[in-house]
């Protein structure tokens, strides 16, 4: 068990090291931008498994964290020329109010109408962005953001120890009490307010986790590209993390960063060659649903079992008719 | 007589203009094992759901040790100490036996919104859960999936989940559901056990007669909405309402 135990942490061990490494072999600056924007997708990635791997809750308008944090660290550091930790205590506070209202609003609607009132309410933020001119910069966007850390390196390092305490974070988190009743509200959320859980309180606590750590996200992202502009807020990307989730397996918290993996060096390796990158993605997408259910990380399970089923004694022969 | 615990009074409810329960009153009292019985389509299952809160009567009241629980959340009134079975198997599938156990033992204790911890780290939901699994003969197979066990044992599952929750009052609504004739004496002694700790009110819902005179206090028949007699075994046998509907009309499942 104990041994089980430690080699489960060995794979993302080798690879956070893997990643604080790279840098300083490969000079290419491509390579650092392309993993400081897998890693932060990862981030993301990771908060929505949290929703709809662990919870069962399909949100749509989870871009509008993403969006938030980008927006929020743009207008506060660029127009106000506040400090960035006051900058970050802002990013906090709103995620915190903004989640709390949505969660308010839509842990009360069941199913296909709490997937609407999700989009409708990020749409309504990302219209938002494009309207009031003023604050947003309209489609222009809100230029000038200064990163977190100038230097390129330095702010790569930055994002992976980030996204390896999100990591550890919220695997604590899954595997807690609270984790537990998580599971069994994406379970059987009717029997789950049966055992004596108020369901909506757990629900409201996950969305609010979840959307923290997309503000987060969207805090380094605005900070590696320097600017925020609209479409960090669109539902596009909210399809983006559900694509990353479902390819690398829902649930499993690792799945979001094989997703972002594969995602990321797909579009940089084909958006070169076609435009039509997010077709073949879709293509991906489809055959993953119908032929892998349990994506990236289902396959690796499968595997793993096949290999110790050969290994143990082969159990009563099967009586063939 | 013990002092009245649940109490249903003039439970009425219908769906879309049909009435499915009348006026029915009852009370259950403290240590007391009542059985409910009657034809299919009877509305037993709907008072179940009317006392555990799952869904709210067209009229009446349900006290609950005196305290008015009618429409209130279900989890409130599972955290108040009433808890209830499913006739149609009610588990989450995709956690082990032992988690399905423990998420129940889990509920009432300590720690629930906890984030950080470890969930292996209360060792006493731990060790709660393995006297449960033990109660309900599941002992070994802890870590099979919900879904994954055979049916009799789902039905003890189902069962493990209800007792760990640790109410004073529990609803047993078919226990013995779908199960093979030479599984549901098994079943029934589990509920024997549970009787005999004198721990708990029990209400049961069964279809099976010859079993249910031995192990009841009460009987009371429900039929087509209305609660046509509540009395001892005995009396129930003998009374000519019950007769006709229900053991000489042949009527069980009619
Ligand atoms: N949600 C519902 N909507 C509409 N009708 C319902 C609903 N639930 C139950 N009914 C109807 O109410 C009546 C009583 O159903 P109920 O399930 O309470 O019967 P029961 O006594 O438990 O029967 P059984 O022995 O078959 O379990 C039935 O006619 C059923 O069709
Ligand atoms: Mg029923």
């Amino acid at each position: 068990m104990s041994k089980n135990n430690k080699l489960k942490w060995i794979i993302p061990l080798v690879a956070v090291v893997v990643l604080l490494v790279i840098p300083f072999i490969s000079a290419s600056s491509y390579v650092t931008s392309l993993l400081t924007s897998i890693c932060i997708y990862s981030i993301f990635a990771i908060s929505y498994d949290l929703l709809l791997g662990y919870t069962g809750i399909a949100s749509f308008g989870h871009a509008l964290y993403f969006g938030l944090g980008a927006y929020i660290l743009a207008y506060t550091t660029v127009r106000l020329h506040w400090p960035v930790v006051l900058a970050l205590v802002m990013v906090l506070v709103v995620c915190v109010i903004i989640s709390f209202v949505i969660s308010f609003i839509t842990v009360r609607v069941k199913n296909l109408y709490f997937n609407m009132v999700t989009m409708a309410l990020g749409q309504l933020f990302y219209v938002m962005s494009t309207k009031y001119y003023k604050i947003t910069g309209g489609d222009d966007g809100l230029p000038g953001v200064k990163p977190l850390i100038a230097n390129k390196t330095g702010f790569y390092i930055l994002v992976v120890i980030i996204l390896a305490v999100v990591f550890l974070f919220c695997h604590r988190v899954v595997n807690s009490p609270a984790g537990s009743v998580l599971k069994a509200i994406k379970n059987n959320e009717e029997r789950t307010g049966l055992l004596g859980y108020n369901v909506l309180k757990y629900k409201t606590l996950i969305i609010q986790i979840s959307g923290i750590i997309a503000g987060l996200a969207g805090v380094l992202y605005v900070s590696s590209v320097r600017i925020a502009y609209p479409t960090m807020l669109h539902s596009s990307l909210t399809l983006q993390a559900l694509f990353m989730v479902v390819l690398g397996g829902t649930g499993t918290l690792y799945g979001g960063v094989i997703g972002a993996v594969i995602m990321k060096i797909e579009e940089s390796a084909l958006s070169g060659i076609t435009t039509r990158w997010m077709l073949i993605l879709g293509i991906v997408f489809i055959v993953v649903i119908l032929f892998f259910p349990s994506g990236t990380a289902g396959i690796f399970k499968k595997l793993a079992s096949r290999k110790k089923k050969t290994e143990q004694p082969p159990a009563l022969p099967e009586t063939k008719p | 007589m013990e002092s009245i615990i649940l109490e249903a009074k003039n439970i009425k409810k219908s769906f879309g203009g049909i009435s499915v329960l009348e006026d029915v009153n009852f009370s259950l009292h403290a240590g007391e094992f009542k059985t409910i019985i009657g034809p299919n389509g009877a509305g037993k299952t709907t008072l179940y759901n009317i006392i555990s809160g799952v869904m709210k009567p067209t009229g009446g009241q349900i006290l609950f040790r005196g305290k008015d629980i009618t429409g209130m959340a279900p989890y409130k009134i599972t955290n108040m100490g009433l808890s209830r079975s499913f006739q149609v198997t009610n588990l989450f599938p995709n956690l082990s036996v032992h988690e399905n156990i423990r998420l129940a033992v889990q509920a009432k204790g300590h720690g629930s919104f906890n984030i950080i911890r470890s969930s292996s780290s209360y060792r006493e939901y731990i060790e709660k859960a393995a006297e449960i699994m033990e109660m309900v003969r599941l002992s070994g197979k802890g870590d099979l999936m919900a879904s994954d066990i055979s049916h009799v044992e789902k039905r003890k599952l189902e069962l493990g989940i209800l007792l760990a929750l640790g109410g004073d009052v529990i609803l047993l609504d078919e226990p013995t559901a779908g199960v093979s004739a030479e599984e549901v004496p098994e079943l029934f002694k589990i509920i024997e056990d549970v009787k005999n700790t004198k721990e708990k009110s029990i209400l049961l819902i069964e279809h099976k007669i010859n079993i249910i005179l031995n192990i009841s206090d009460t009987i009371a028949v429900l039929q087509n909405g209305v609660l046509i007699a509540d009395d001892t075994p005995e009396n129930i046998q003998k009374n000519e309402r019950v007769q006709a509907a229900y053991f000489g009309g042949g009527a069980l499942n009619g």
